[in-house]
This record gives C-alpha cells, sequence and structure tokens, in this order.
C-alpha cells in the first residue's frame, strides 16, 4: 500500500478554539491507485491532502505514506519527504511567475535530491504538450497550459504520489477533460499513484474509485484502488 | 535549478529596488572609502621623515607655518635669519648637512625658491632618493649651474608647460599683484622628475641670485657681497645617524641651544606634523562620521527594501516550502540575496571609492604638490568586502527569520 492509515486525527488547536477536522479510523491505497475524493467546501478534503503531503503534522493516529511513517516526523523531515515522494497540482497553478516554463518544471527538482535535470524538464513539458512554450512566462500562458506546466512540475521530482487538489476549479470548462486526461495518462505512464480532491460531479467520472467526503468532520473507512 | 539561480532570478525580478539598495550602499562605502584612503595617505604624505629634512633651521614664529612654508610651499616665512648664524649651525658635530634656502618669489602662482645648488645634485628628497633629470623618469635638462638659470619641479613645469630655454620674470611675492623683476630675464636649464612630493610644485633658482635680482633693497644686494650682512629664510637640516639609523639624540640639546635665541629656532618637521593632524583631525572624523551614517542608511533602506520584496514572494516562499525546501532553505535565499546586494554595493563603493580618490588625487596634486594614488589599499579597502557580507547578513536576519517563519498553507492555494 503507498498509503496507509490508522485513526488518523487532525485536530487544529488555536488555544481558544480546538477542533476536529479530521477522524478517519482507516484508509488505504494500492500502488499505482487513481482515487478521487469528492466533497462540498470546507468537508476536509485538501486538509487530508496536505496530511499525506506532510504539510501538516498528524494530531493522532498512524499514517504511511510510499513507506514512510508521517507520524511524529519533524517538519524538516517531512519537508524531505514531500522533496522526494511527493509531487502536488494546486488549484491556482501556483506558478511563479518570474520563471519561464523550464525554469517552473526545473523548481519541481530542485529541492529533492535529483539532480536539476533540463532534457528530463524538457522531456516533460513535451509530455503535456508544452514543448513550444518552454521560454514562456506564466503570464504568456492560458490556465490549462499554466495547468499543463504545474502537471509537469509536479512530476519532475519522479514522485510515487501524486496529490492534486482541485486541478480543475480554476479552467475553462473546454480545458478540464482535457488536462485531467493528461494528468491521468501520465500518471499511468510513470506508474504514479493519484489522489485528487474535487467538488466537480463531472471530474469523478473519469475515475474508477471516488471517495466521497460527506461533510465536514465526516470519515470515510475502506480500501481504493491497485 | 541550483540555489543560486533561484537567488538571481529573485535579484532579476526586483532589480529596481535591489538596484537602488546596492547603489545606496555603494555611495556610502565610496565616500568611506575615499576619506580613509585619503587620511592614511596624507598621515604618510605629510610624514614622510618631514620629505627628507630632519630639521629645519628658521626664524621665530610659528614652527607649523615654519613646516609648510619651508616643506609644501604654503603659508609665509615669518622672518629670516642670518647668514653668520647658519654657518654656525652647520658646523655642528651632529649636523650631516645644511642646504640653506630663501623664500618669498613666485611665478605663475608657483613658489620660486632661491637654494643652494646640492639641494639639486645631493639632497635626498626621501631616504635614498635624490633628485633627477633623467628624460627616462620624466625629467629633462640638468641643474643650474649660472646665476640666470632655474630648474622647474615637475608639476609646476606641466602645469605652466615649461619648456626648456625658456625665460620667466620672477614676482616679488607670493600674491596676486606683487611686483615683477622685469629686468631679472631668468632661464629655464632643468625640470625635475616627478617625485610624488610638494617638491613637484616649486620652481628653484641659486641662492646667490635672490641678492641680485633688480628692485630689492641695497640692504639685499650688499648680502651678496658681505657675510655678516647676509640674510636667508632658513636651511634645512639633515642630523647624523646613529646605529640602526636612529637620529643622532644630540638634536634635542641642539634645538634646545637653538631656540633659547631670541630670533632663530630648530623646527622637527616629525613633531610639528601630528599637531596638524590634530587640528584637520575634527574634519576627518566627521567625513568618516558621515560616511558611516549613509552606509547605515543605506544598510537600513536594504533591510526595508527586503521587507517589501518579501511581501510579494510569501507565495514563491511557500510555494518553495510546498516543493520540499526546508525552513532553513527559505531564510538561506532571504538572507543570501541580502549579503549579495550588500557585497554588491560593496564592491561597487570599493571601485567608486577610487575613482573618487583618482579625481581627489589631481586636484590636491593641483593645489599642494601632495601626490595622492587610487592605487593606495587603505585598512579599510580590506575591511569593505567582509564588512559589506555581514551588514548583509544583519540586513537579511529579520527577513530571514519572517521567511522562516513563513505558514506554507497560509501563502499558497484556497483550500476546498
Amino acid at each position: 500500500m503507498i498509503i496507509e492509515l490508522d485513526s488518523l486525527e487532525i485536530i487544529f488547536d488555536s488555544g481558544k478554539e480546538h477542533f476536529k477536522v479530521l477522524d478517519i479510523p482507516h484508509w488505504q491505497v494500492a500502488e499505482g491507485g487513481q482515487v478521487a475524493i469528492f466533497g462540498p467546501s470546507g468537508s476536509g478534503k485538501s486538509t487530508f491532502l496536505h496530511t499525506l503531503a506532510g504539510l501538516l503534522p498528524i494530531s493522532s493516529g498512524k499514517l504511511s505514506v510510499c513507506g514512510q511513517a508521517l507520524e511524529g516526523m519533524s517538519e524538516a523531515n517531512r519537508d524531505q519527504f514531500r522533496a522526494q515522494y511527493v509531487g502536488y497540482i494546486y488549484q491556482n497553478f501556483n506558478l511563479l511567475q518570474g520563471f519561464t516554463a523550464l525554469e517552473n518544471v526545473l523548481l519541481g527538482m530542485t529541492f529533492s535530491p535529483r539532480k536539476s535535470d533540463p532534457e528530463e524538464a524538457k522531456r516533460l513539458l513535451d509530455e503535456v504538450g508544452l514543448s513550444h512554450r518552454l521560454k514562456y512566462h506564466p503570464s504568456q500562458m492560458s490556465s490549462g497550459e499554466q495547468q499543463r506546466v504545474a502537471v509537469a512540475r509536479a512530476l519532475a521530482n519522479r514522485p510515487k504520489l501524486l496529490l492534486a487538489d482541485e486541478p480543475t476549479a480554476s479552467l475553462h470548462p473546454v480545458n478540464k477533460e482535457d488536462v485531467l486526461r493528461i494528468l491521468l495518462d501520465i500518471c499511468n505512464r510513470h506508474g504514479c499513484t493519484l489522489v485528487l480532491v474535487t467538488h466537480e460531479r463531472e471530474v469523478i467520472g473519469l475515475f474508477e474509485n471516488t471517495v466521497t467526503f460527506l461533510e465536514f468532520n465526516r470519515v470515510y473507512q475502506g480500501t481504493v484502488g491497485g | 535549478m541550483s540555489f543560486w539561480r533561484i537567488i538571481l532570478k529573485s535579484l532579476k525580478h526586483h532589480r529596481f529596488s535591489n538596484g537602488l539598495a546596492a547603489i545606496s550602499i555603494a555611495m556610502g562605502v565610496a565616500l568611506l572609502v575615499a576619506v580613509y584612503s585619503f587620511k592614511e595617505q596624507s598621515h604618510n604624505a605629510f610624514t614622510q621623515v618631514g620629505l627628507g629634512v630632519d630639521a629645519i633651521l628658521g626664524p621665530k614664529g610659528s614652527p607649523l607655518q615654519i613646516v609648510l612654508n619651508a616643506l609644501y610651499h604654503l603659508e609665509d616665512m615669518p622672518g629670516k635669519i642670518k647668514w653668520t648664524y647658519f654657518n654656525e649651525v652647520e658646523k655642528e658635530r651632529i649636523v650631516a648637512q645644511a642646504i640653506p634656502f630663501v623664500v618669498g618669489h613666485s611665478y605663475g602662482g608657483f613658489r620660486v625658491n632661491a637654494i643652494d645648488p646640492r639641494f639639486l645634485t645631493e639632497f635626498e628628497y626621501l631616504p635614498g632618493k635624490i633628485f633627477s633629470f633623467s628624460e627616462s623618469e620624466g625629467g629633462k635638462g640638468g641643474p643650474f649651474s649660472a646665476p640666470d638659470e632655474a630648474v622647474a619641479g615637475w608639476e609646476a613645469a606641466r602645469e605652466l608647460n615649461i619648456r626648456l630655454g625658456q625665460t620667466f620674470n620672477p614676482v616679488c611675492g607670493v600674491a596676486e599683484g606683487d611686483p615683477v623683476h622685469k629686468k631679472d630675464n631668468l632661464r629655464f636649464v632643468g625640470v625635475l622628475a616627478p617625485t610624488g612630493t610638494p617638491h613637484d610644485r616649486a620652481i628653484y633658482i641659486p641662492l646667490e641670485t635672490f641678492y641680485g635680482l633688480e628692485g630689492h633693497p641695497q640692504e639685499t644686494a650688499l648680502m651678496a657681497e658681505q657675510e655678516e650682512f647676509r640674510e636667508i629664510s632658513g636651511a634645512y637640516i639633515k642630523i647624523k645617524r646613529i646605529r640602526g639609523g636612529a637620529l643622532h639624540p644630540g638634536i634635542q640639546d641642539l634645538k634646545f641651544a637653538i631656540n633659547q635665541s631670541d630670533r632663530n629656532q630648530l623646527v622637527v618637521p616629525a613633531e610639528v606634523m601630528p599637531r596638524l593632524h590634530n587640528i584637520i583631525g575634527w574634519v576627518d572624523r566627521v567625513l568618516i562620521a558621515i560616511a558611516i551614517i549613509l552606509t547605515a542608511l543605506s544598510v537600513l533602506f536594504l533591510f526595508f527594501s527586503l521587507l517589501s520584496a518579501l511581501r510579494e514572494m510569501r507565495r514563491d516562499l511557500a510555494l518553495f516550502r510546498a516543493l520540499g525546501a526546508t525552513r532553513k532553505t527559505v531564510m538561506g535565499l532571504v538572507v543570501s540575496e541580502a549579503m549579495i546586494i550588500s557585497l554588491l554595493g560593496g564592491v561597487l563603493g570599493l571601485a567608486f571609492g577610487h575613482v573618487l580618490i583618482e579625481m581627489g588625487a589631481h586636484f590636491i596634486k593641483v593645489e599642494t604638490g601632495v601626490g595622492f594614488t587610487a592605487g593606495y589599499v587603505s585598512m579599510i579597502d580590506w575591511l569593505v568586502i567582509p564588512g559589506a557580507v555581514l551588514l548583509g547578513l544583519l540586513a537579511g536576519l529579520v527577513p530571514g527569520i519572517q521567511a522562516y517563519r513563513l505558514g506554507v498553507l497560509d501563502n499558497l492555494s484556497p483550500v476546498s
């Protein structure tokens, strides 16, 4: 299993307020799986994704991602874990405006243990159909192209797990399916496990495995993918 | 993509504010470099072992005035001394060489000093160095050998475009409007090779010529014939050395003995010049204070421009964190950026500072004859680069800490 969790709890404690954001008894995803997590805004989907990426500390329970136990792991080690094993795609692309498409992809390799490889970055951009946009800055590209650069960047560190947070929410309807198909196809080719969160029903239609976050602080239990 | 390339991109992205910060640091550093260099070089110039002179025999008056007049061709000599007295001093057992001179004339704004011919051929203007007329060294012609001949210092010759064989009429005095010795046509027969000392800014004529210049009172002409009436402005005195090259300790007794007289005194430049430094030292201190304040303000400017840039960079830094950069890495990015800007400012300041010295050196050379060089490396030059890096580190520390504390999720995509 590439993701395996037990009794996972994420609790936000601001001093005055103390509330449970996630409470998942058991969940696991097999390597190579493609899972869509569906649910309304505020149901904790992104928090769950952030937890899988090691961006949030675990309050209690056990979480193993790519064979790495994240519970009790220091923040610096979680940073390294993310750089080595995880690719992340954001709703609003989060490309650096001062960097070209190629440089944005190279950035995905910079903090990983891998050496920056411009040739591989070019190849990734070619895979997402942007070989003609290497030197373009984000402001010179359409939103669909920007998201494809973000896909290439997320794959730059050769991750075992690709996390996509509402990757099509900011896209024009024409581009949505295009980007999703590229994402699914590229994950298949790279043997990469995909966990995608969305609130769009039309997106989940492309996935064989879908789990639903019904509402805030509700849980899902089971095994998907494989 | 390397760590340094990311910094370079960020520097380029904020090039306007970064450029301004670097230039403001450069201005402060340039002023600091120039002031320190002038301070050290002037100190060296004014303590060049009294420009080859251990002591000056002169009339009673301000010792500083005597040094400035005799060695730097500034001010006026406060009076005259008797030739017979000079002869007595010259015979003192600790006196190695005594060169008499008479000041008070000028030409084209440069002092014309009547001087013993040994000054041009035997006198060491700096330890081990005598005047040269060699063309390969920039000189021309040779020393004077007749009463109507003259020799120009290198700077005077350059400024006045003096050619060998050219004649001139000395001015009786050093002020504008003083009378000219119209009937005395003196001829340039030599130009001294540059020495980098105030001697470059004077014109020299034979001592006896002074007494024969037309228009002087009859007593002056009498001085040429009868030694008991003869007067001179002063004399450069070289004292014998003892073991180890030190001055003969008898100089203090000689000074004491001469200073007992009503009309004469022995001035030791090495004792007088520090007083001049004390007088002008406050100017140095004010300039250095201004330079330090300017540098401090520019570092403050860098600090605020970094803070401002950090506000724009929050999302970028958060993204670096999301891509796996540690807190220390993003802090390192911000601090390194500050250090590079400061280093750039320091390097530019060092270069600007030396350009400033080169420009100022020309002006000072023309005005005083003291040679300053842009190639001089002062103590501050060695401190500029490490100092700039340190200041950059200080300026970047608070923005760096803010970058360290930056929350990833607060500055990235909206949560669903």
